[in-house]
């Protein structure tokens, strides 16, 4: 990994976390010199002062939290592993579990849009990841994380309606949801809700990874990495989904009817 | 045929043949798609110490908590409205200066004090006795020798720029990359994070010596990149030369001031080139990277020859793309030096108001320049 000295100057709070030298920094260094080599977790510099009339310099070892990489290079920290952005997120680091978010946003916001009304859903993914973060100290197996993030956002998605006004069901209290014939002369927008008002009659185990697959634009390797589901599982949700929603977009409402009780 | 394995390719990762019944509910529902911003996320706390609960930001997120702010808005503007006392007078923006010796001037009135300010627009002059210090905002500092003009161009949060007039300036600047510009009749110094010393001699012609890091020299699409231990004179009309390492000899010094600033015949020209490749050591690949851009043919060929023996090409630098002269293979090869990441440089080339913001967009902007450019 190739740091930079100016990213490092960009972030120069990382020095005074690190080593509380900003005010040596300011008042005494003249400048800092970067060791060119470094480990993907550790940045040596060398503080540049000046003794009797000469240049000296003062070797400076640094350890790079995932935020202070990903300034360095984002696109690495970026790329860490799920195990790796757990354990940073797991001992403070933010930025951690802002790249986490950016990673698993898609799926959350696919669970909720199967279960609550669409126009309450991007609040509830916020609600979603401000709700684990405070809890992910509590997550022993960090590989696990898509799957216990899952868990979250289909309890919040139970929580929604239990905290809404009585009577008010998943499919029932919004218009924009409901089922219809695919013909009929609608226009796009009405057929979209349609379409996706079918799939929510869906058993969930097709529900989610359809909605994955066709709104959030993931793919099927991606829906296992995510959720945690083996390849084969998801391939048979897709698949039999896939035939569900067929059945229902071509028959209506019987169709819908006949194909969910199959 | 097992059942998982009747699903279409398509269907599963989007390969193969696109499934049109699916490609049409893809087409539909991508309106539903998330888009939505990440939330603020709390604060990070101290590394091993457990997370906070943050159960009110949930109650209150969003929608509470913007109703919450805009209460607190009226009352806050309220209450300032009908308290506020009379206006101060407004400030101009600038920079503290400090005599160090002698009566420096700010627009032709002394300086009395031992500090005062030098504001936006305002004129800095040392005669031959007395020196200053400015304090650039919070990012550095100048020293500014005797005989110097300087004004302060522009001071804004992640842009610093002066104009060097004539004179000697030492910067030691600890900003972020491009924050800090010196204007000088012949080239714009852009510090890329270091401390240097600028001269302005009084036909406009210049030196720029690095101390620490390294600076971009840059006039009229001419850029030099000099980095420590390296200087570079700079003319007017021409703009900044081929930087060099101090302690090249004087021969090959010389050799690239006449290829840079005379107007040679094509016999002396290729006797100065000769002698530029004959002198060279390996540290002065440096000034052999900058004559690549500055030879033509059979020139620059012998500059490629000769280059390529002290700086092997890394994966991806070819003969053929040096010698059109591929930007990016160019940068490559520059990096290979190790004096200095020039995709630095870059961003604040193609920065509209010329200026690296210090934040995480810059890094944005940087992975997508550098994707693109592969």
């Amino acid at each position: 990994m190739r740091l930079k000295i100016a990213f490092v100057w960009a972030h120069s709070s990382t020095l005074n976390d690190c080593s509380g030298s900003r005010k040596l920094l300011q008042t005494d260094i003249l400048g800092v010199l970067l060791t060119r080599r470094g480990s993907s977790t550790s940045i040596t510099l060398n503080l540049v002062r000046e003794r009797d009339g000469r240049l000296v310099a003062t070797p400076l070892k640094l350890q790079l939290s995932l935020a202070d990489r990903a300034a360095v290079n984002p696109s690495a920290a970026r790329d860490s592993s799920d195990d790796e952005l757990v354990r940073a997120a797991q001992s403070g680091d933010r930025a951690a579990f802002g790249f986490l978010y950016e990673r698993y946003a898609r799926m959350v916001h696919g669970i909720l849009l199967g279960r609550v009304p669409p126009s309450a859903v991007e609040d509830l993914v916020q609600d979603v990841f401000l709700r684990a973060m405070p809890r992910i100290n509590t997550l022993r197996e960090a590989d696990h994380f898509g799957g216990w993030l899952a868990a979250i956002a289909r309890n919040h998605a139970a929580d929604f309606f239990r905290h809404s006004a009585p009577g008010t069901a998943p499919f029932e209290d919004s218009e924009d949801v409901q089922p219809k014939s695919k013909g009929g002369g609608s226009s796009d927008q009405e057929e979209a809700h349609a379409i996706l008002g079918a799939i929510r009659t869906l058993p969930e185990a097709y529900r989610e990874p359809l909605i994955l697959r066709l709104v959030e634009g993931m793919t099927g390797p991606e829906i296992a990495e995510r959720t945690g589901l083996t390849h084969g599982s998801v391939r048979v949700n897709l698949h039999r989904g896939m035939q569900q929603l067929r059945q229902i977009l071509s028959g209506g409402e019987a169709g819908a009817k006949s194909a969910v009780k199959s | 045929m097992p059942e998982e394995d009747l699903i279409n390719r398509y269907l599963w990762d989007g390969s193969g043949e696109p499934d049109p019944e699916v490609q049409h509910l893809e087409e539909r529902l991508v309106q539903f798609r998330h888009k939505g911003e990440p939330p603020i996320f709390p604060a990070a706390i101290g590394a091993g110490e457990k997370f906070p609960s943050f159960g009110f930001l949930q109650l209150l997120w969003p929608r509470r908590l913007a109703a919450v702010v805009a209460i607190a808005v009226i009352v806050i503007t309220t209450s300032f409205l009908t308290s506020r006392p009379a206006p101060p007078a407004l400030s101009r923006p600038g920079w503290d200066v400090a005599r160090l010796e002698g009566a420096p001037t700010i627009n032709a009135r002394s300086i009395q004090s031992a500090k005062a300010k030098l504001e936006v627009g305002q004129l800095l002059v040392t005669n031959a006795n007395s020196r200053a210090t400015i304090t650039v905002a919070e990012i550095g500092e100048i020293q500014v020798d005797p005989d110097t003009r300087v004004r302060l161009v522009q001071t804004m949060r992640d842009r610093k720029r002066i104009s060097l007039e004539q004179g000697t300036i030492h910067a030691a600047i600890w900003a972020p990359p491009g924050e800090f510009v010196v204007d000088t009749p012949s080239a714009t110094a852009v510090d890329l994070g270091c401390a240097y010393t600028l001269h302005v001699a009084p036909d406009g012609s210049g030196l720029l010596r690095t101390t620490l890091g390294w600076v971009g020299f840059h006039s009229n699409g001419r850029d030099s990149f000099i980095p420590a231990g390296a200087v570079c004179p700079t003319h007017r009309d021409v703009g900044p030369g081929t930087p060099y390492f101090e302690d090249a000899s004087e021969s090959f010094r010389n050799a690239l001031a006449q290829l840079d600033f005379e107007s040679l015949t094509s016999e002396s020209h290729s006797a100065a080139l000769q002698t530029v490749l004959s002198q060279t050591r390996k540290d002065d690949a440096l000034s052999l990277w900058h004559l690549l851009s500055r030879t033509q043919g059979a020139d620059r060929e012998k500059v490629f020859d000769r280059f390529v023996k002290l700086v092997p090409p890394p994966n991806g630098v070819t003969r053929e793309g040096i010698l059109r002269l591929d930007q990016h293979q160019l940068d490559l090869w520059w990096n290979a030096l190790g004096l200095g990441d020039i995709s630095i440089w870059r961003f604040w080339e193609q920065s509209p108001d010329r200026a690296i913001p210090a934040n995480s967009q810059l890094l944005q902007k940087k992975e997508a320049m550098l994707k693109q450019a592969r």
